[in-house]
C-alpha cells in the first residue's frame, strides 16, 4: 500500500529552486532512504511534507488524502512526524517535558479543560509521563530526564529529537539524519529501533549521509540532486546507477 | 487647497523620512525595532538648543548636535547591543525601551519638563502658483531642503560605496558577511553613526519647524515612524522613503477631508495606525519590502485555523 | 489610638495600586513571560479597561465634561438590589474584560502570524491610539476632563481608612483568584504548550502544535486580565482621566515582570510591589526628607530613569529576572472535578 505519494512537487527560495518537480513515493511498512549531495533539497523536500512549507506546485498524498497547503498540526494529527536536522531542543523545558509537549492531542493544552483541572486530564497526563520515561529509558536518557534540555550534548539532543517524534505514535516517521553526530554503538542501537518499530508497523522515511547506513538498512534508496530525483530503487540497484555514481558517490 | 495640503504633506514626509531609514537602516543590520529611536531625535533637538548657546548659528549649533548624537548611537552598541547579539529581536527592543526611558527623562531632569525653543524669527511667508501655496522659507522648506539632501546623501552611500555594500551583506546574512571578510563590528558601528546622523537632523529639524522642544518630541513621532517603515516595508532604504510619504501625504489629506466633512481633526493621530494595519492585514511585506523570517500564511488560512480551533473545543 | 491616616495612605497610595498592577503584570507575564509575545501597549489595555468599568458603573451626571454618555448601572441596579455598586462594580468588571479582550484579538489576529517584533510595534501603535482616542471622543469619555466620581463598593464614610483598606483587601483577593487560575493554567498542559512556542516556535509548529491559536488565547486572556485591572484602577482612583495610561506605565509593568522573572507568577506579583514601591517612595519623599521644589518636580522623573537603567541592566545579566521560573513546567493541581 502506498503511504505517501510526492507528485511533481517544486518549492524556490527566492532565485534558489530547492526542490524541482520531485515525484516519488513510500510504501507502507518499509524503510526509504534519502540521499544527495549537501544542497540537494532533501530537508527541504521533508518541511513540504511536513507543512512548515507549502510546494509552489505539486500535490503531496498522505493515505490517499491531499494534505499539501495544510498547515502542520493537521498533517500531525493524520500520523505524519518530523526531526529536525539540526536538533531544535526546547531549551529551558526539561527533558522530559521536551517529550511530553510532543505528544499529540493533549487535553490539557487547551487552558479552559487545565483550569478546571479535570481528573481525566491529569490521568492523561500520568499515562503520557510514564510512556515519555519508558521512551527515554529506551534511548538511554533516564538520568538526564529531569535536566533543562539546554544542558544536552549535540549527541544526546538528537536522541531527544527521536523520542520526540516516537511519543507521537506516527505511522509514518520522517528522520533528517537520525544518527549524525551519534557514536557508532548507540547509532547501532538506534538502527535496530527502527527496525523493531518498522516491524510493529511503523513507516520510515529517512535522510542519511552514511552509505553503510543507506544501503544495509533501507528497503528502497531515493537519490536526490539539485532537488531532482534522480534515481530510485532497491538499494543494489541504486549503486550501480550511473548517475548516482557520477553525481554522488563520485565513481 | 489641495495643492497646499499634499504641500503640507511633504514637510510632515520630510521629518519623518531621516527617523524612519534609520529605524529601517538598524532593523536591517541588528534586526531590532529601535524604540529609543524617537529618543534620538530629542536628543539631537536639544543639543542643538546647547550649542545654539555657544555658536549662534542653528546651522552649526545642529552639526555639532550630529556629532554628539552618532557618539551616543555607538555607545549604546558598545554598551548595550553588542552584548545582545545572539539574544532574537525582543531582547534589545526591551534594551531600547530603558535607553528610550532614560534618554527622556534625562533631558527631562536636566532641561526641565516645560518647552524650549530656539528663538528664530521666522519670516514672512512665500507665496506660489498665485496664492495657491503658501510656505514659510524656514518652517517647511528647510526642513525639506535637509530631509532631500541627506536622504540623497545615504541612498547613494548605501548604493555606491564600500560601506553601503558592507552594510547591506550584513544585513542580508551576517555570518556570510562576515566569512567574506567583512568586519561586522565596525559595520555595526557605522550603522548607528549613520542612524544617529540622521536622527540628530531630524530632531534639529523637527525643532525648526515646530518652534518648540519638548522632551517627548521625539517620542510622540515614533510610532509615524513605524507606521512608515512597515508601510514602505521593513527593510528596503527606499520602502522607508515612500512608506514616509504615503503615511505623510495621508495625514494632511485626512487634515482635507475633516476640514470638509467636519470630522474632528484630531483623529489625524489614527491615520498612521490605520495604515500599518491596514498594511499588516493586507500585506505585511509593505509596498516594497521582502518577508523576513519565514514564510508568511494568508490571513484567512489563520483565521480558519483559530476558528477551526474553536470549534474543536479546544478552548 | 494608632494613627490611621498611615493605614489610608499606605493602602491608596501602595498596597492597592500594587495589587492591581500585579494583575495587569500577571496578564502580561501570561503572554511575556510564559508565550513569549511582546506587548508594547499593556496602558492601551488597562486604559480601555479604566474606560469601560468606568462608563459601566458611573451615573451620568448631566451635560458638561465627565457628563453625557454614562451608562450609570449603579443607578439602574438602585431600583432592583440593596448591593447596587457590587454589582454594577463587577459587571463594569467583567465588561472592561471583554472589551478589552475583544481589542486584544482584533490586533493579534493579524500581527501574530508575523515576527515578533511586528506585534511590538502594532500593540505600541495601539497603546497610543487607545489612549488618544479616549482623549477625543468627549461624549463618551469626557475628554481630557475625564470621567469622575466613579463609585467604588465598600464606603465607609467618615472612616477613610476603611473604605481604602477594604478596597485593597478586594483588589487582594482578586490577585490570589487570578494568581490561582493563572498558577493552573500554565502549569498544565497549556502552559507547557506556550513555553515550548516560546522558546521555538518553528519547532513547535513543526511538532503539531496549532501555535497561532495558543499564541492567540494566551494574548487575549493576558490582554482581558489588563483590562479587569483596569476597572478596578478606576475605581481605586474614583476619576479616569487619559494622562494616567501614558507609555510610561506599560514600561514600569514591564520592569515589574523582568524583575519578578518572566515565566514566574509569583515574581511578578514581587516586582509589582517593589515597582509600586518605588513610585510610592518619590510621591512621598517630599514630605519625607524636605526636597527643595527643584528635585520634588525631578523626582519622577528620576524614577523613570531609573527603571529604564533597572531595565537595561536585567536584560544584560539577568535575562531571567531576579526570581528565575521554576526548572520543571509542569505539576499536578488539586482535582476540582470529574472522578476516577
Ligand atoms: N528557508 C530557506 N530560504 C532560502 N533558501 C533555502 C531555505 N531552505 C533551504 N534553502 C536552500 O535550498 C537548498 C536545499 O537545501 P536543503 O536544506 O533542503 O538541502 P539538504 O539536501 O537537506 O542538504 P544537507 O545534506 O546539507 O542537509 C539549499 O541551496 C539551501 O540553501
Ligand atoms: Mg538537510
Amino acid at each position: 500500500m502506498l503511504l505517501l505519494e510526492v507528485d511533481g512537487v517544486s518549492k524556490s527560495f527566492g532565485g534558489i529552486r530547492a526542490v524541482d518537480k520531485c515525484t516519488l513515493e513510500v510504501e507502507a511498512g518499509s524503510i526509504v532512504g534519502l540521499i544527495g549531495p549537501n544542497g540537494a533539497g532533501k530537508s527541504t523536500l521533508f518541511n513540504l511534507v511536513i507543512g512548515t512549507y507549502s510546494p509552489d506546485v505539486g500535490r503531496i498524498v498522505f493515505r490517499d488524502e491531499r494534505i499539501d497547503g495544510m498547515p502542520p498540526y493537521e498533517i500531525v494529527e493524520r500520523g505524519l512526524a518530523k526531526t529536525f536536522q539540526i536538533p531544535r531542543e526546547f531549551r529551558s523545558l526539561t527533558v522530559l517535558e521536551n517529550v511530553m509537549v510532543s505528544a499529540r492531542g493533549e487535553p490539557g493544552e487547551s487552558p479552559v479543560l487545565s483550569l478546571l483541572g479535570l481528573r481525566r486530564v491529569w490521568r492523561r497526563e500520568e499515562e503520557l509521563e510514564r510512556k515519555s520515561r519508558d521512551l527515554l529509558a529506551l534511548i538511554g536518557l533516564s538520568e538526564l530526564a529531569d535536566e533543562p534540555a539546554r544542558n544536552l550534548s549535540g549527541g544526546q539532543k538528537k536522541l531527544l529529537e527521536l523520542a520526540r517524534v516516537l511519543v507521537m505514535d506516527p505511522s509514518l516517521i520522517l528522520l533528517d539524519e537520525p544518527v549524525a553526530g551519534v557514536n557508532p554503538t548507540l547509532s547501532l542501537k538506534i538502527l535496530s529501533l527502527i527496525e523493531d518499530l518498522r516491524k510493529s508497523g511503523k513507516t520510515f522515511f529517512l535522510i542519511e549521509h552514511d552509505m553503510n547506513v543507506v544501503f544495509n538498512r533501507c528497503d528502497r534508496v531515493i537519490v536526490m540532486h539539485q532537488g531532482r530525483v534522480i534515481a530510485e530503487g532497491k538499494p543494489a540497484e541504486v549503486r550501480a546507477h550511473p548517475a548516482v555514481l557520477e553525481s554522488y558517490l563520485g565513481g | 487647497m489641495v495643492v497646499q495640503f499634499l504641500f503640507n504633506g511633504l514637510v510632515q514626509a520630510s521629518i519623518v523620512i531621516l527617523g524612519a531609514i534609520g529605524i529601517n537602516l538598524l532593523y536591517g543590520v541588528k534586526k531590532f525595532a529601535n524604540f529609543a529611536h524617537g529618543d534620538m531625535m530629542t536628543l539631537g533637538a536639544y543639543f542643538t538648543f546647547v550649542f545654539l548657546g555657544g555658536t549662534r548659528d542653528l546651522m552649526t549649533a545642529a552639526i555639532w548636535a550630529v556629532f554628539v548624537v552618532a557618539l551616543a548611537g555607538v555607545v549604546q552598541e558598545v554598551l548595550i547591543y553588542a552584548r545582545l547579539e545572539n539574544r532574537g529581536p525582543v531582547a534589545p527592543l526591551v534594551a531600547s525601551i530603558g535607553v528610550s526611558l532614560v534618554m527622556q527623562n534625562s533631558l527631562t531632569t536636566y532641561f526641565g519638563p516645560a518647552f524650549l525653543s530656539y528663538g528664530i524669527r521666522y519670516p514672512d511667508n512665500w507665496v506660489f502658483f498665485g496664492g495657491a501655496v503658501s510656505t514659510n522659507p524656514i518652517r517647511d522648506l528647510v526642513p525639506m531642503a535637509v530631509a532631500a539632501s541627506a536622504t540623497t546623501a545615504t541612498v547613494v552611500l548605501l548604493k555606491y560605496t564600500k560601506l553601503g555594500k558592507a552594510m547591506r551583506a550584513t544585513a542580508d546574512n551576517r555570518d556570510l558577511a562576515r566569512v567574506s571578510g567583512v568586519n561586522t563590528r565596525v559595520v555595526y558601528w557605522m550603522t548607528w553613526i549613520l542612524a544617529g546622523v540622521l536622527a540628530s537632523l531630524s530632531g534639529s529639524v523637527l525643532g525648526v519647524s515646530i518652534g518648540t522642544l519638548a522632551p517627548s518630541m521625539g517620542a510622540t513621532l515614533l510610532l509615524t515612524m513605524f507606521a512608515a517603515v512597515i508601510v514602505g516595508g521593513i527593510g528596503s532604504t527606499t520602502g522607508a522613503i515612500l512608506g514616509s510619504l504615503v503615511v505623510g501625504l495621508s495625514q494632511s489629506l485626512f487634515f482635507l477631508v475633516s476640514l470638509v466633512s467636519g470630522l474632528d481633526p484630531r483623529w489625524q493621530i489614527a491615520v498612521p495606525f490605520a495604515l500599518l494595519v491596514a498594511t499588516l492585514l493586507v500585506k505585511p511585506t509593505g509596498l516594497v519590502g521582502r518577508p523576513i523570517g519565514g514564510e508568511i500564511r494568508p490571513l484567512r488560512t489563520e483565521i480558519a485555523e483559530m476558528l477551526k480551533g474553536i470549534r474543536r473545543g479546544l478552548f | 489610638m494608632v494613627d490611621l491616616s498611615l493605614v489610608t495612605d499606605l493602602s491608596r497610595a501602595w498596597i492597592a495600586p500594587a495589587f492591581i498592577f500585579a494583575i495587569v503584570a500577571l496578564g502580561l507575564n501570561l503572554q511575556w513571560g510564559h508565550a513569549g509575545l511582546f506587548n508594547a501597549g499593556v496602558a492601551g489595555f488597562f486604559g480601555i479597561g479604566a474606560y469601560i468599568g468606568a462608563i459601566f458603573t458611573t451615573p451620568a451626571i448631566g451635560p458638561g465634561p465627565g457628563g453625557p454618555g454614562h451608562l450609570g448601572l449603579v443607578s439602574l441596579f438602585a431600583i432592583f438590589t440593596p448591593y447596587t455598586v457590587l454589582i454594577a462594580f463587577l459587571v463594569g468588571g467583567i465588561a472592561a474584560m471583554v472589551v478589552s479582550g475583544l481589542v486584544g484579538l482584533l490586533i493579534a489576529i493579524p500581527t501574530l502570524r508575523l515576527r515578533a517584533d511586528y506585534l511590538a510595534i502594532a500593540t505600541l501603535a495601539l497603546g497610543a491610539i487607545a489612549v488618544e482616542s479616549i482623549r477625543n471622543s468627549d461624549p463618551v469619555t469626557g475628554g481630557v476632563y475625564g470621567i469622575l466620581r466613579i463609585p467604588r463598593p465598600w464606603e465607609f464614610g467618615q472612616d477613610v481608612w476603611r473604605t481604602e483598606l477594604a478596597y485593597a483587601i478586594t483588589a487582594g483577593v482578586i490577585v490570589l483568584l487570578v494568581f490561582f487560575l493563572i498558577q493552573r493554567a500554565t502549569r498544565a498542559p497549556w502552559g507547557r504548550a506556550l513555553k515550548a512556542i516560546r522558546e521555538d516556535e518553528d519547532a513547535a509548529l513543526a511538532l503539531g502544535k496549532n501555535t497561532y491559536f495558543l499564541k492567540l488565547q494566551a494574548f487575549v486572556i493576558g490582554a482581558a486580565l489588563m483590562g479587569g485591572a483596569g476597572a478596578l484602577f478606576a475605581g481605586l482612583l474614583r476619576v479616569a482621566v487619559p494622562d494616567s495610561f501614558t507609555p510610561a506605565l506599560t514600561f514600569s509593568i514591564w520592569t515589574m515582570v523582568i524583575v519578578g522573572g518572566s515565566g514566574n507568577n509569583k515574581g511578578v506579583i514581587v516586582g509589582a510591589f517593589a515597582l509600586t514601591f518605588l513610585e510610592y517612595f518619590t510621591l512621598r519623599a517630599k514630605d519625607w526628607f524636605n526636597l527643595s521644589s527643584f528635585w520634588d518636580i525631578r523626582i519622577f522623573y528620576l524614577r523613570l530613569i531609573a527603571i529604564g537603567l533597572l531595565l537595561i541592566a536585567l536584560i544584560l545579566f539577568r535575562p531571567a529576572g531576579l526570581v528565575p521560573e521554576p526548572r520543571k513546567v509542569t505539576k499536578k493541581p488539586w482535582i476540582l472535578f470529574g472522578s476516577r
